[in-house]
């Protein structure tokens, strides 16, 4: 085939993604990928990848992020639409085209890591820049989530964005007056939160990332509270007490999310909440 | 160079001796992706940008069993912050998102939250 068929290929897949939910779809090069930590690396999953298909979207509804009970959030945040829409597309294009694609699993590998990092994708084929919250941002939709399709089928790359979308002006502004931005001023990693950095002459040039404290927020009633609970359980010498935590709110709600796994897997949003880039999509009557 | 681990060797039923996990915690996590300082991609490249040292390094590194090394981090991942850490967390979203009801994205949440959640 020539050049012009693999344009033309990458064009009729990323329109079929957009038609079918996703807000951004880009191409990356998977080679970009090969000084990320060994076993996050494109070639750990497929041979000769030539094609990383990045597909974001099933971010938060706007009313899901206005309402009053916080517990809407909690419950609400999946990838699973997105992986499914993956799944769909690699699987039309073996069908269709004959080549290997692999929807890469978004639960975790062995070890208790993931199969592939996915941050380091999106950011290599341009679908969102890094962000001193941790998310890849989209410069309009703000925090989307993810799905990759690992693919031998040589599209021609998008590549990185030009600009990030993070810092944003109010937060470079914000920071120059008050030395702090949206995100790090809700969750600050000195004083009981997640989130650390500096920016200077616009640009971000530290960083610092509690990932286990975020992740016990955003994991809040699944397997790390579920763990946590279930040591102090067994630690509770007392068996009226024992029952007590067990049967108890926090180990009921806990339990009841982790069998609802598909459809609570984001539990805390609170630096997006904060975070200006796409926060007009959320905005409405 | 530890030798070559088969893949049911690192994540059966391998458990991490106490004593070692005690000794060895803080520098596994240290040199892992878990408390991330300077890694990020939109970092200066100039040496200010670093990644997390998969666990096959850390071993290396710090002379260690890889299947020790992946029982250690995964741990000390999980033990970091106790279950009061959750009654906090919970505190924190609802008074974060209290201050976003009530003025939007720039009502910012400034801390404080309240003593009970409800």
């Amino acid at each position: 085939m020539d050049e012009l068929d693999w344009v033309s290929i990458k064009s009729g897949l990323l329109e079929m993604a957009r038609k079918r939910g996703a807000e951004v779809v880009r191409v990356g090069d998977p080679a970009l990928l090969e000084d990320a930590e060994p076993g996050l690396r494109p070639s750990d999953l497929l041979a000769n990848a030539k094609s990383m298909i990045v597909l974001g979207g099933a971010a938060p509804r706007a009313a899901e992020w206005e309402s009053p009970r916080v517990e809407v959030m909690e419950t609400v945040g999946t990838a699973d639409r997105m992986t499914a829409l993956g799944s769909s597309l690699a699987r039309h294009i073996e069908e269709t085209y004959g080549y290997y694609a692999m929807n890469v699993p978004t639960a975790t590998d062995e070890n208790d890591k993931a199969f592939l990092d996915f941050k380091a994708a999106a950011v290599v084929a341009g679908a969102g820049s890094p962000s001193l919250a941790g998310p890849v941002l989209d410069p309009t939709y703000g925090f989307l989530y993810l799905t990759v399709i690992l693919t031998t089928l040589p599209l021609p790359p998008d590549g990185p964005l030009d600009e990030a979308a993070c810092p944003a002006p109010q937060c470079v502004e914000m920071w120059d007056e008050k030395g702090t931005t949206p995100c790090m001023a809700v969750c600050p990693i000195d004083d009981g939160g997640c989130l650390g950095g500096e920016i200077q002459e616009g640009l971000i040039i530290k960083r610092r990332y509690d990932q286990e404290r975020c992740r016990d927020r955003v994991y809040h009633y699944w397997t790390p509270g579920y763990q946590a609970a279930l040591e102090r359980a067994l630690d509770e010498p007392d068996a009226r007490k024992r029952k007590m935590i067990l049967y108890g709110s926090f180990f009921t709600r806990t339990m009841w999310s982790i069998t609802y796994s598909g459809v609570s897997q984001g539990q805390c949003f609170e630096c997006i909440r904060a975070c200006p880039v796409g926060s007009e999509q959320r905005e409405l009557v | 160079m530890s030798s070559p681990v088969e893949r049911g060797e690192i994540n059966g039923f391998h458990v991490v001796d106490p004593d070692l996990y005690d000794r060895y915690r803080t520098e596994v996590v240290a040199l892992s992706n878990s408390y991330q300082v300077d890694i990020n991609e939109f970092l200066p490249d100039d040496g200010t940008r670093k990644r997390g040292l998969s666990d096959a390094e850390i071993a290396e590194k710090l002379g260690l069993d890889i299947r020790d090394v992946t029982e250690i981090r995964v741990v000390a991942e999980h033990d970091e912050y106790p279950i009061e850490e959750y009654e906090a967390s919970a505190r924190f979203k609802d008074a974060a998102a209290a201050s976003y009801r009530e003025g939007g994205v720039k009502n910012l949440y400034k801390g404080d939250p309240p003593p009970t959640r409800r």
